[in-house]
Order: C-alpha cells, then sequence, then structure tokens
C-alpha cells in the first residue's frame, strides 16, 4: 500500500514538474478562440482579453499573432521553441504571416519570431527595437501584463502603418469566401425547398388504395367545428382505381399565415448574422505558414 | 496482331511509363536541392550585406581595434566574390565554400567579442539592432542549411536507392554533398545580450 502512495506521489510530482516546462509538442494552444496562450495563469483574464482584442484585428489583416507566456521552456532555448510552435501550427496562414511572441518568466528570456511574409514588415532589427523600448522596462519590473500589452501595441501599430498589408485587406478574399458560402448556402435551400414541395405535391396526389400519384380533387368545402376552427374537407377520386379519399384537415389561422409568409425573410436574416459572425466572432485558422529564422530575442 | 506482340508493346509501355516518371521524380529532386541551395546563398550574402554597417558602427566607437575591422572586411570580401552554382557543388568546393564563409564567422565573433569591451556601443541602440539582425541572420543560415542538408539527404535517397539508379546513371544524376559540421572555424558568432 505504501509503495502505490508513494508511486502516486511521485507520479504527481513528475506531473506537476513537467507542467510548469513546456515544448511546442505539449502547449495547449486553442487558436480559434484565443490568441493567447497563458497555461500558466501568468495574465491576468482581462489582459489576455485585451491582447485578443488587439490580436483580431491583426487577424482582419491577414497578419496571424500568437502570444505564449510560460514559466519555463524545455532546453530553455525559447528561438528554437517559439519557431517550433510557429511551424507546428502553421501559423501565418499561406502567406507566412505569423508572429509568435515567447515570454518564459522563469527562464527570463522573450522571443519575437517573424513568418517569412512578415520579415519585410517586421524587419529583426525593429522586432528588437520593440523588445528593447516597449517590453524590457516592464519586464524588468516583473509586470507581464504591461510587458505584452505594449508589445503587442507596438506591433499593431507597425501593421497598421503599412499600405500594403491595409490595401490587402480593402480586396479581402475572404469576404469573396463569405459570399461564395452565402451562395451555396441559399443554393442548397432553393433545392431543399422545391424537393420539399415536388414531395408535399406528389404525398397529395398518392392514392392510399392502389399507391399510384393519380388523385384528383373532385370536391372541396369547408365547414366549423365545435371549437370554431375551420377545416377544409377534400374529396380526391383516383384516376386509376376510382376509388374516393377524403382529406381533412384544420386550416391555418392567420398568424401561422404570417409566419410561414415569413419564412424566407427570416433566413435572410439567419444568412447575414452568419456572415457578421465570420466577420467579427473568431480567428482565422492557422495552417501553412513557414519560418525562416527571422525575428529577435533575448534576456532579462 | 500477334498475341507476343501486344505483351511486348505492352511491356515496353510500361517501361517507358516508368522511365518517365521515374526521371521526373529525379529532376525535380534536383530542383528542390537547387532551391535549398539558392536560399543557403542567399542567407550567406544577406549577413555579408550586413558588415558594412555593422564595421561603420563599431569603428565609431572602437577606433583602436582596426586590425579586427579590417580582418571582418578581408573575409567579407573574399567570401562574397566565391558563388558556386549547385550544379559545381563538388566536395571540394563544398570545402572551400564552408572555408571562406566560416573564416567571417569567426572575425565576427571576435568584432562581437571586442565590442563587449565598450560600454558606450554597446548602449547605442544602433549597434543592439545591428545585433539582432545579426543573430537573425545566423538563425536563417542554420534554417536554410539545415533544409539544404534534408533536401540533399532525400535526393540522394532516391538517387541510390533501386531501381532509380539506374535511370540516374542513365541520365547523370550524381549525388549532392551535403554541409558538414564545422571544425571549429564554421562557428555562429556567440552575440549576448544583456
Amino acid at each position: 500500500m505504501k509503495k502505490v502512495f508513494s508511486a502516486c506521489v511521485l507520479f504527481l510530482t513528475v506531473i506537476v514538474a513537467v507542467a510548469g516546462v513546456y515544448t511546442p509538442d505539449n502547449l495547449p494552444v486553442a487558436g480559434n478562440t484565443t490568441r493567447v496562450c497563458n497555461p500558466d495563469g501568468l495574465l491576468h483574464a482581462s489582459t489576455v482579453d485585451s491582447l485578443d482584442a488587439m490580436l483580431l484585428a491583426l487577424d482582419r489583416k491577414q497578419v496571424q499573432c500568437l502570444v505564449v507566456v510560460i514559466k519555463n521552456i524545455e532546453g530553455d532555448n525559447p528561438y528554437e521553441f517559439a519557431i517550433g510552435v510557429g511551424r507546428k501550427y502553421g501559423i501565418g496562414g499561406q502567406k507566412s504571416q505569423g508572429i509568435v511572441v515567447v515570454l518564459a518568466t522563469d527562464d527570463r528570456s522573450y522571443q519575437i519570431v517573424t513568418g517569412d511574409g512578415m520579415e519585410k514588415f517586421l524587419p529583426d532589427a525593429i522586432c528588437k527595437r520593440i523588445e528593447n523600448r516597449e517590453m524590457l522596462p516592464w519586464l524588468k519590473r516583473g509586470e507581464w501584463d504591461e510587458a505584452m500589452l505594449s508589445t503587442i501595441r507596438a506591433i499593431k501599430g507597425v501593421v497598421e502603418k503599412e499600405p500594403e498589408l491595409m490595401e490587402r485587406y480593402a480586396d479581402d478574399e475572404s469576404d469573396d469566401d463569405v459570399f461564395k458560402v452565402i451562395g451555396i448556402f441559399i443554393l442548397f435551400m432553393l433545392i431543399g425547398i422545391s424537393v420539399i414541395a415536388v414531395c408535399v405535391v406528389l404525398a397529395e396526389k398518392k392514392c392510399a388504395h392502389c399507391g399510384k400519384y393519380k388523385l384528383k380533387i373532385t370536391n372541396r368545402k369547408t365547414y366549423k367545428d365545435v371549437n370554431g376552427r375551420r377545416h377544409i374537407q377534400t374529396t380526391y377520386t383516383c384516376s386509376h382505381c376510382h376509388k374516393v379519399t377524403v382529406k381533412d384537415r384544420v386550416e391555418h389561422n392567420d398568424e401561422n399565415e404570417g409566419f410561414g409568409g415569413g419564412v424566407f425573410p427570416g433566413g435572410m436574416i439567419m444568412g447575414g448574422g452568419h456572415r457578421m459572425g465570420g466577420g467579427s466572432g473568431g480567428f482565422g485558422s492557422f495552417g501553412g505558414g513557414s519560418f525562416g529564422g527571422g525575428g529577435a530575442g533575448g534576456r532579462f | 496482331m500477334k498475341k507476343s506482340t501486344i505483351i511486348v508493346i505492352a511491356v515496353a509501355a510500361i517501361v517507358v511509363i516508368w522511365g518517365i516518371s521515374g526521371y521526373n521524380g529525379l529532376v525535380s529532386g534536383e530542383e528542390t536541392v537547387g532551391n535549398a541551395w539558392a536560399n543557403v546563398e542567399a542567407s550567406y550574402q544577406r549577413r555579408a550585406d550586413l558588415i558594412p554597417q555593422l564595421v561603420n558602427t563599431v569603428k565609431g566607437y572602437a577606433k583602436h581595434e582596426k586590425s579586427t575591422l579590417e580582418e571582418v572586411v578581408a573575409a567579407r570580401s573574399k567570401a562574397t566574390q566565391m558563388t558556386i552554382s549547385v550544379d559545381d557543388l563538388s566536395e571540394e568546393n563544398m570545402r572551400k565554400y564552408q572555408q571562406a564563409q566560416g573564416e567571417i564567422g569567426a572575425a565576427l565573433g571576435r568584432l562581437m567579442a571586442i565590442s563587449e569591451s565598450y560600454p558606450e556601443l554597446k548602449a547605442n541602440e544602433n549597434f543592439s539592432e545591428l545585433q539582432a539582425q545579426l543573430e537573425g541572420t545566423e538563425n536563417r543560415i542554420n534554417e536554410a542549411r539545415k533544409t539544404y542538408n534534408a533536401s540533399v539527404k532525400a535526393y540522394n535517397v532516391s538517387v541510390r536507392r533501386f531501381p532509380n539508379n539506374i535511370l540516374a546513371s542513365l541520365f547523370g544524376f550524381d549525388r549532392k554533398v551535403e554541409f558538414k559540421a564545422a571544425e571549429g572555424a564554421d562557428k555562429a558568432p556567440e552575440v549576448s545580450f544583456d
């Protein structure tokens, strides 16, 4: 029993020891919901929110930036770690406009790496300048939140000064994609509606006796039942087996008809809502970004 | 047509199709190696382009280190004269190339070492950014070399494997040379930030 207990304790210690030391493989990255990787809780929740808001603005310019704040990096090599994370997730997308900002507070090291497509906007010297001016003064005082906020603010400032990135945003391809999605959505809706309509028409014409779709309306009358609801009673005659079928249904009242009429505009609004969601909600997905070794780092 | 003729034609067609696909595979492998080599040269060139700026900045603060500065400039001019196309990459040429670049690396290392003893230089923001650029360039060189070696490895395997080796010897696809680990001279300069 004692042995089992000590084994458990040992196991837990190992887990705890591993938890604070990260490699690109065990780093929990949730790129689509947040671009701030804060597994050790070193940043306040409000800081994470502010950072995400800025990173989302960058994402609009197709610049994917990931912020990683942890205690220790395995092997204490921030450059290898940052580039490893960038490559593993392909941060930067097809244009390789990715940035990974890493801060390891217990190792007292920091690193910014830039993707291949980002190097011309954020050359190594500018990375270094941002680190020296915006990050280091805060790091020396142990204020991780301020350090990250001012760093990302500076990166955002650099990106926003780039006319090329801003133009690219103007004729954003993803907007076309959204329209394509909406177009396909509408197409499928139209196909669905017509299929349903055909089914309904066919069901109306199906003869319960011989199974052929040959029912024809021969008589229709309306009456009110005891609850005051209007019924429509339709008499069909099958032109194949000449048997008579009577169908009775309660007529929709005006409110229901109004609702029925509103289905299509409702669908449109939903479509619009979907587009808005695509425009302002989550982050773009990672993948395809390559890193060639750009960036700068240091220790404090 | 006789049955045997049809069989002969079918076998010939299969051999031709195999030959075409094998040949194309070797060509694209060679192309990948060529690209990777171009990247290696470009990143070494990038380092060389950085040197005049670096030397000028250091010169302003460390006038007494003339010999070290001249060493860097000399190593640079020697190395930039040397460009090798991927087809001429023999063991011998590769050794020369590595040696020339290694000399730059060593000279830069000494330059960075002496800059440690000039506090004013270290405090200069321009110099700090140049150091960062140099470090980034060294990183790029390493990445480019890694990519090059990986592509050479893949290509060499495809050249030597049966039955591709028949095609390779038929059409003259030679094995390519990898970068060797440094023999002391080719160490990246120590750039420290503190």
